[in-house]
């Protein structure tokens, strides 16, 4: 779907701080995050392992552990709310009801010793105040929705009746028994093969586009991205480096590193067998990380300007959120502010 | 291609593990059938690619073929010897020529060592039986060089593994491997724990000391975009069998069985507009359980073009007849009805 | 650092103080006593304890220095529990990981065997071995040392179970390093952290067998001090004179709480989790 600026975000991100405090210092894990997020979007986070593109969705929630983490700054405004200064009470009601969120490992985030229609039917009552029969039942219409055959024989069955791809199912089929607005899938595929994960991208892509559930999808396949999300954020050592729609970062990356990883991933409609390109060295230690780009040691592009001054988010013209974290744009700045 | 090039023929391979019931008296009760029938052969300075999801037995079979794994029946032909036949001191000194990369870099590597040990413990244990005639001080050069040829700076010879990245793990992993100059690596998912930017350093690595040591690779992986980069050939499993081999370009281009179509379709390509048009073969269900004894072809409940046929007998793995869907490259074998005249 | 953190884990810390207490006593007692531990002297029975006379912590029945006897008898028992406890690490830990290496009926046939031994309470099966081997101070090592052959056989089986999962196992294997090599070379120093914190606590029960071994007159005999015979001896005056058995029961509780505070900050600072922080 196209995304236009005049339409209302219903979630809203602006400069999010989340630190871990360890015994080696502090690990600032998410660093001046800020995105929205537009009714029925598809939104993918991609980065590599501790680019902060997790604990970015469990701030957002609230679910971070403290201590020894810490939301130390920035608004997740939602509803005409900042999620981040509401008190727990009023976030509980948000988890699950208006924003649910699914994991990667389905195994360990069901119960093992309670029936999977259960499970449904318990988060159905928990939100919606519904009598038992009436939860029940609508557990097995969700079981039917996504596509798990047998529904009402395989609601009494156990998590581990199940493969590991009829479980992420009910993991979405519990995400989505609430009609939540937004649905955050963390890494929902990684730990599934190929044509399974084939099938789930399938369910949660025409589930969205039925309901206009907006969804955040964090991975780390950029494959996965360019077939699901609208828009995109690239991020690298806690930051955004770039923000884009799928588009434009496919076909007309800004940021070094977004096209350093696209000329990285070997891909099977290549024609020739070229050699790939391989971003050097790796990924920076977040504790103490100096004041430079920390992507300037692995970057091709590097300036002087790189090694001694972070990058200013930078809002680029054209079509919507367009923002790149680089000095190689820092002139561009089409920000009206 | 011809048997005189292979290093490796590999036929018949079959792995069976047993399903025991019982606490105090163990009772077989049936068997897990991992490798079902496997036959292949990597010619000298090939890379041969086994695919598959998990479950299928592509790392079942690589563990075959490593003697790490004890064979149910078949024969692993290395240079025209059979390692299956082999007595344990034959078979320890064979090892020298065939290698492991192993998939994690964290439980690949003996926390407890230095780096420099773990490069040197395969020469040590060689040079200990008097199999390879190096002393401590060439034993040291010798690891310095190694270090050097997988990218590994000389400070951290005397480093523990905790100490590094995946990425750099896995470097020390592959210099290990080489430590003895095989001349097959297997290598079982060596870059799919490793992030986008490492794993395509860590996947150059390998091409050039391929080039650098004349090595020949058995490599094993989930990810057909990563097989389809690094190999010349590759053979696709399902469920402890072949379905498909054929040279990389081949069978990216013209898959034949049905597997392998859905396969291809269901890797996520990195070009947006591309996955908008693609028509997807999105399989119905999933991989049915190993354990169970079946006839006919064992992907024929999740297949969309399954005949009666299929279910009374087993394809074997065979050229396509002709006047099937465009001409099959050399080598091109595929296990399906589809493609067999009568 | 490994001391750098044993400085800052204050539970472990307390632990080395008491127990290095105990040896600076056991090395003093070799060049000095108070009173000669054994020797019989009827003019001071039963003496409160006093400073004038010498005998701080009193005497007991036959007039002998209570302080000197449990300084003696801190020999003894720490001895005992030091040989027992490594004899039993030793066998249990052979077995343990012998059967977690080669599995399959090896595993089950070691495991049996210690399952046996384990089916009987501790003190019941050392007071067993005891009457059959005969009351010697050797064979009280024996006794308690087969006590703790299950126990260190179960914790070494089990760490060697999932250690042997990693993958560099197997990268030995495929060098054809032999299973003594893997053994001993790979598997067991990664499973160290919970043998040693093991043997910190069976250290303080072996100091409770002893005691209880010589309290029910199986142990260590008469006249030679140990804090277990010490303590069966005063039971008979214990309502007279109550320091008979307060100062050796209190050197038990000392030391055993010694161990075991020994025991839990091992297990903190080994814990190979923390290995990369400080």
């Amino acid at each position: 779907m196209a995304i236009t600026t005049n339409v209302e975000a219903i979630l809203r991100v602006e400069g999010l701080v989340t630190g871990f405090r360890t015994g080696g210092g502090l690990v600032r894990a998410v660093e001046e995050v800020s995105f929205e997020l537009h009714r029925g979007e598809i939104l993918g986070i991609v980065g590599e392992s501790g680019s902060g593109k997790s604990v970015t969705n469990l701030s957002i929630l609230r679910l971070v552990q403290c201590p020894p983490g810490e939301v130390s700054a920035g608004r997740v405004l939602y509803g005409g709310k900042d999620l981040l200064s509401a008190s727990e009470e009023e976030v509980r009601l948000v988890r699950g009801r208006n924003i649910s969120m699914i994991f990667q490992d389905p195994l360990t985030s069901l119960n093992p010793v309670i029936k999977v229609g259960k499970q449904i039917a318990e988060a159905i009552r928990l939100h919606h105040g519904a009598k038992r029969r009436e939860a029940d039942a609508r557990a097995v219409d969700m079981l039917r929705l996504i596509g798990i055959p047998d529904a009402e024989r395989r609601a009494s069955d156990y998590p581990h009746q199940f493969s590991g791809g009829m479980r992420q199912r009910v993991m979405i089929a519990m995400a989505l028994s609430c009609d939540p607005e937004i649905l955050i899938a963390d890494e929902p595929t990684t730990a599934l093969d190929v044509t399974i994960q084939a099938q789930i991208l399938d369910l949660i892509r025409n589930l969205s586009a039925q309901s206009g559930t907006a969804v955040i999808l964090v991975t780390h396949d950029l494959g996965v991205v360019a077939g699901m999300c609208d828009s995109v954020c690239v991020m690298y050592a806690g930051r955004i480096v770039e923000r884009a729609t799928v588009d434009d970062l496919f076909y007309d990356p800004l940021h070094p590193y977004t096209r350093g990883l696209l000329d990285s991933i070997p891909r099977t409609d290549s024609t020739g067998k070229e050699r790939l390109y391989s971003i050097p060295g790796s990924p920076p230690n977040l504790v103490d990380l100096p004041e430079a780009c920390p992507f300037q040691p692995r970057c091709p592009k590097a300036q002087e300007a790189c090694a001694r001054e972070r990058p200013p988010e930078v809002t680029m013209a054209g079509r919507a959120p367009r923002t790149v974290r680089c000095w190689l744009h820092a002139g561009e700045d089409h920000h009206v502010s | 291609m011809s048997a005189e090039g292979a290093l490796l023929e590999v036929s018949g391979l079959k792995v069976y593990f047993p399903v025991e019931k019982g606490i105090i008296v163990r009772k077989r009760v049936g068997w897990v059938r991992a490798v079902d029938g496997v036959d292949f052969q990597v010619s000298r300075g090939e890379s041969l690619g086994l695919v598959g999801e998990s479950g299928c037995g592509k790392s079942t079979t690589a563990m075959a073929v490593a003697r790490l794994e004890a064979l149910t029946a078949g024969k692993v032909l290395f240079e025209g010897r059979d390692l299956a036949a082999l007595n344990p001191t034959e078979l320890r000194r064979a090892r020298k020529d065939f290698q492991l990369v192993f998939q994690d870099p964290w439980s690949s590597l003996d926390p407890r060592m230095r780096v420099r040990d773990i490069i040197a413990e395969p020469m040590q244990i060689f040079a200990r039986r008097g199999e390879l005639d190096l002393d401590g001080a060439a034993i040291e050069a010798r690891v310095a060089s190694l270090m050097e040829s997988c990218g590994l700076s000389k400070s951290f010879a005397e480093r523990y593994p905790h100490e590094f990245s995946g990425g750099q793990r896995q470097r020390v992993g592959i210099a290990r491997a080489l430590a003895l100059g095989p001349k097959l690596i297997i290598a079982d998912e060596p870059v799919s724990a490793l992030d986008v930017s490492i794993q395509s350093q860590i996947l150059n690595l390998l091409k050039d000391l391929q080039r650098q040591f004349n090595l020949t690779f058995l490599f094993i992986a989930h990810d057909l975009a990563v097989v389809e980069y690094f190999c010349d050939r590759i053979a696709v499993m399902y469920l402890g069998r072949i379905v498909e081999i054929a040279s990389s370009s081949q069978l990216n281009h013209m898959p034949l069985h049905p597997y392998t179509r859905a396969l291809l379709s269901a890797v996520p390509l990195p070009d947006p507009a591309k996955e908008r048009s693609r028509k997807r073969l999105i399989l119905k269900g999933d991989v049915p359980s190993p354990s169970i004894e079946r006839a006919g072809c064992p992907f024929r409940e999740r297949c969309s073009e399954a005949m009666e046929r299929c279910a009374h007998e087993a394809p074997r793995l065979s050229p396509p007849a002709p006047g099937g869907s465009g001409p099959a490259g050399p080598g091109h074998e595929v296990s399906c009805f589809l493609y067999q005249g009568n | 650092m490994i001391p750098r953190r044993l400085a800052k884990n204050g539970i472990a810390l307390t632990g080395i103080v008491i127990v290095s207490l105990y040896i600076i006593v056991i090395l003093v007692s070799f060049f000095w006593l108070p009173f000669d531990p054994v020797k019989i002297d009827a003019d001071h029975l039963l003496e409160e304890p006093s400073l004038k006379t010498g005998h701080i912590f009193g005497t007991d029945e036959f007039g002998r220095d209570i302080l000197s006897r449990i300084m003696k008898g801190s020999l003894v028992s720490l001895v005992i529990s030091l040989s027992a406890t490594t004899m039993g690490a030793l066998i249990g830990v052979t077995m343990g990981i012998w059967a977690g290496y080669l599995g399959g009926r090896w595993d089950n046939w070691i495991m049996r065997i210690a399952d046996i031994i384990f089916a009987f309470p501790s003190l019941l099966l050392a007071i067993f071995v005891m009457a059959i081997l005969g009351e010697k101070t050797w064979n009280v090592v024996i006794a308690i040392g087969i006590v703790y052959i299950p126990q260190f056989a179960r914790i070494s089986r089990g760490a060697i179970l999932s250690v042997k999962t990693n993958e560099f196992v197997r990268a030995a294997r495929s060098n054809g390093a032999s299973a003594i090599f893997i053994l001993y070379r790979h598997l067991l120093p990664n499973i160290l952290v919970p043998i040693i914190v093991q043997v910190s606590l069976a250290l303080s029960v072996s100091i409770l067998l002893e005691s209880s071994l010589s309290f029910l007159g199986l142990g260590i005999q008469p006249p030679w001090p140990s804090w277990g015979n010490m303590l069966s001896s005063a039971r008979k005056v214990m309502v007279l004179a109550p320091w008979t058995a307060i100062y050796p029961g209190f050197a038990i509780v000392f030391l055993v709480l010694g161990f075991n505070l020994l025991g839990d900050g091992l297990r903190d600072i080994l814990d190979p989790r923390l290995k990369n922080v400080g």
